[in-house]
């Protein structure tokens, strides 16, 4: 069963957070389909935090079907989950393509702070009408 | 997950905590004016203000400590006092105060003498989970043991609404995060509405999904977190004259609670009535806490979208 | 409710119990002393109007220690005062000093029910710890009683009803003083001050009206009063012609000193010379009068005087009960 944490000062805010983990999870296979996740009174025994985040939480994870709810049994890693979580399968040709502006980068002298900005500012520029980011 | 669907449907908004024009007034001086308020059901709403903001004479009116001066005031459906609210509402008061002489054990025997629904198995179950001895006198548990003896007699009520007054104010940093795990947790079980106070906003985050502000004995912000958070933006623009002038903002804007301005770059909190559609501003989101604070320190500043909307739709479902 | 009064409440009696234990123990060499000196006393007939000739010793040994008791009885007049203090004052003062009725009034029950509660257990207490302390007092003065009458001051202030009706007067000044004050210690202290202020203007001014006492008229210059023993006398004294008021001492002695021109006061012996003075001051119209309770009154005082405290206290309390459902804060 995943275990949560709660990182207070990423800035992101902690529902997602716990999707996050989901995701990261399904993705790299420490959970499968069926996993039964906990329920929300322990998740919130563990972390102490609002309940209602964490029921949020799951209800973000059931709408990206990550997760299903079965009535009064529970939250279990959906069937299709591993498949459907997202862009599952990242294009191997990205991740190069980012290596290669990095080496760019620093050929002109940018430090990883300055580099760091930059392509802070460009993701919040591109996904800047989809919300919180 | 019973919790979870008796949440969502809570979330359909009845209200926990309805008042209209709640005023209280010792002697010459006003404690709470003009408070019109609707607290929806199964949230964990924080009361942020400084001391002396009308908070804990908020508490006392809803939990029918104190007779209001002026306005009414119902805590789940219930006139605030009466037997209905009694039986609805738990309260803990600043300080958690217990009887000295009172063993543990006498404060839970308390809890089932005055109480119908007094959770005894849960109250007990949950204080050996703390190993806090039930034959000692309250007196001599330290302060963080009194807290959750206070705690849990307020919680084994299996209230409502549950109101608590600065409930972690007094305790070091590891007892407050056992306090409100404990509250959350319960919260978890019972899907009951929580009310507390504090006069500081660090972890809100954690904790709360509704927000209210007071200040100077007036409601100055209330609003469910989300879509205060959707309401409010961080916005970094251009500084010096290129900004504008003094009071200059995009459009968008509906108030501004900070600005700090520079040569370079001018940085805003702001409420937000539309997109900022302005190339040259780069909006953030923002935090509770930063909302809370922001507000804080605009005391002129008011915000209360969800009464006037209740108030205009009627019962607001 | 009831556990939770009891809970509360239970040192205060305790301590009222473990304090009367300690009184009947510190009394009883006195009060068996007193039993004994009290039968010689039945059976040489020393109280009838014959006295037989051991009454002599057995009347001192009496009267001894009867003295004694005057002195330190009526300080036992403190004992409602304090159970105002210990039980009615700290009732509502430490909750609001502790803070705790916060979370009294938090609870299932409503305030005023709370209230109710608290306010009638704790006047249970304070009633049988009266009825506890009246019981060994009476016990112990009964002898005394039984000799000088039960109508005298210690005897009325220790027996019967009287002394739980001021129990409960204290009471509930006590409560109302911890309401308004709201802080233990003063309360305790305006509880003390206020119970005095009440008891002896009562005790000395009133009980002695209750009714209108008895008078009887006898010779002027009689050596006794003709009232019974057990009687109340309020007075006793010479009374002008056609007048109502006794005369005072010096007003007498000059009236004395006329009638002397008229007798003979080296010729006549003591009796004929009394005789003669009482012939002298009934021709000229003197009188003298007794004026008393008789002692068949002594339940109507006791009644008459435990409402008046019961009154007060309803007063009090209701007063008390108002602020505390009015006044929240």
């Amino acid at each position: 069963m995943i275990v949560f944490y709660l990182e207070p000062d990423s800035g992101v805010p902690a529902y997602l957070q716990l999707v996050r983990q989901v995701e990261h999870a399904i993705r790299l296979g420490r959970l499968s389909a069926g996993d039964q996740l906990p329920s929300v009174r322990d998740v919130v025994a563990v972390l102490g935090i609002n309940p209602n985040t964490v029921a949020k939480a799951y209800r973000e994870m059931e709408s990206r079907h990550l997760v299903d709810t079965r009535q009064g049994r529970g939250t279990f890693v959906a069937d299709l989950a591993t498949a459907a979580a997202g862009p599952a399968v990242i294009p191997a040709g990205l991740a190069r393509d980012l290596a290669d502006w990095i080496t760019r980068a620093r050929a002109a002298g940018l430090d990883r702070d300055d580099a760091a900005a930059v392509f802070e500012q460009e993701l919040h520029a591109a996904y800047r009408n989809e919300g919180i980011a | 997950m019973t919790a979870m669907a008796g949440r969502a449907a809570a979330e359909r908004s009845a209200a926990a905590i309805e008042c209209s024009g709640l005023g209280k007034r010792y002697g010459r001086t006003w404690a709470l004016r003009d408070c019109t308020l609707s607290l929806p059901e199964g949230r964990v709403v924080a009361l942020i203000g400084p001391n002396g903001a009308g908070k804990t004479t908020f508490l006392s009116l809803v939990m029918g400590l104190a007779e209001p001066t002026e306005g009414t005031v119902l805590a789940d459906g219930h006139p605030a006092g009466g037997p209905g609210a009694l039986a609805r509402v738990a309260f803990m008061g600043q300080d958690h105060p217990l009887y000295k002489r009172f063993t543990v054990a006498d404060h839970l025997r308390m809890g089932c003498e005055l109480n119908a629904g007094f959770d005894l198995p849960w109250a007990r179950a949950r204080l050996a989970d703390l190993d806090i001895p039930l034959r000692r006198p309250a007196g001599r548990l330290s302060g963080g043991q009194q807290a959750q003896v206070a705690l849990t007699l307020a919680l084994a009520k299996r209230a409502r609404v549950i109101l608590l007054d600065e409930p972690v104010a007094s305790l070091d940093p590891i007892a407050r995060r056992e306090v409100m795990t404990v509250l959350m947790t319960r919260v978890a079980e019972t899907g009951a509405t929580v009310v507390f106070s504090s006069h500081v906003v660090a972890e809100l985050e954690r904790v709360c999904d509704y927000l209210v502000v007071m200040s100077r004995t007036q409601v100055q912000l209330a609003g469910a977190a989300d879509d205060l958070i959707a309401a409010h933006a961080r916005l970094i623009g251009p500084g010096g004259a290129a900004a504008g002038g003094e009071g200059a903002a995009p459009a968008g804007v509906a108030a501004v609670l900070e600005r700090s301005v520079s040569d370079a770059q001018t940085v805003l909190l702001a409420r937000l009535c539309g997109p900022v559609a302005d190339p040259r501003w780069e909006s953030r989101s923002v935090t509770v806490e930063d909302i809370a604070l922001a507000y804080m320190a605009a005391p002129g500043v008011r915000y209360q979208p969800s009464p006037r909307l209740s108030a205009v739709s009627g019962s607001g479902s | 409710m009831t556990w939770l009064v009891w809970r509360q409440h239970r040192l205060e009696a305790l301590a009222a119990a473990a304090v009367a234990a300690v009184l009947a123990v510190v009394v009883t060499p006195t009060a068996l002393h007193l039993y004994q000196v009290t039968a010689l006393l039945r059976q040489g007939g020393c109280l009838g109007g014959s006295p037989g000739a051991s009454c002599g010793t057995a009347m001192d040994a009496f009267n001894a220690t009867s003295h004694t008791l005057q002195g330190i009885v009526p300080l036992l007049n403190i004992l409602p005062g304090l159970a105002g203090a210990f039980i009615g004052a700290p009732l509502l003062s430490r909750e609001y000093e502790d803070g705790t009725w916060r979370l009294a009034w938090s609870q299932g029950v409503t305030r005023l029910a709370w209230l109710r509660g608290q306010m009638l257990g704790a006047l249970a207490v304070t009633a049988l710890s009266a009825a506890l302390f009246t019981a060994v007092l009476t016990w112990w003065l009964s002898p005394v009683n039984y000799v000088n009458g039960r109508f005298t001051n210690n005897g009325f202030d220790f027996t019967g009803i009287v002394p739980a009706a001021w129990a409960l007067l204290a009471f509930a000044i006590g409560v109302l003083a911890g309401t308004a004050l709201r802080r233990v210690v003063p309360a305790m202290a305006v509880t003390l001050a206020g119970y005095a202020v009440i008891r002896f203007p009562v005790e000395y001014l009133l009980r002695p009206r209750y009714l209108p006492p008895v008078e009887k008229w006898g010779l002027p210059f009689a050596e006794g009063s003709g009232i019974a023993r057990n009687d109340w006398e309020l007075g006793l004294g010479p009374v002008a012609p056609g007048g109502h008021a006794m005369l005072t001492g010096a007003q007498f002695d000059q009236v004395e000193h006329t009638a002397q021109a008229s007798i003979n006061r080296a010729t006549a012996s003591q009796a004929t010379y009394v005789a003669e003075l009482n012939h002298w001051l009934t021709a000229h119209g003197y009188t003298q009068v007794a004026t008393y309770q008789p002692a068949d009154r002594f339940w109507t005082f006791q009644g008459i005087e435990a409402a008046i405290c019961l009154l007060l206290a309803l007063a009090a309390l209701a007063v008390a009960y108002r602020l505390v459902s009015r006044r929240p804060s």
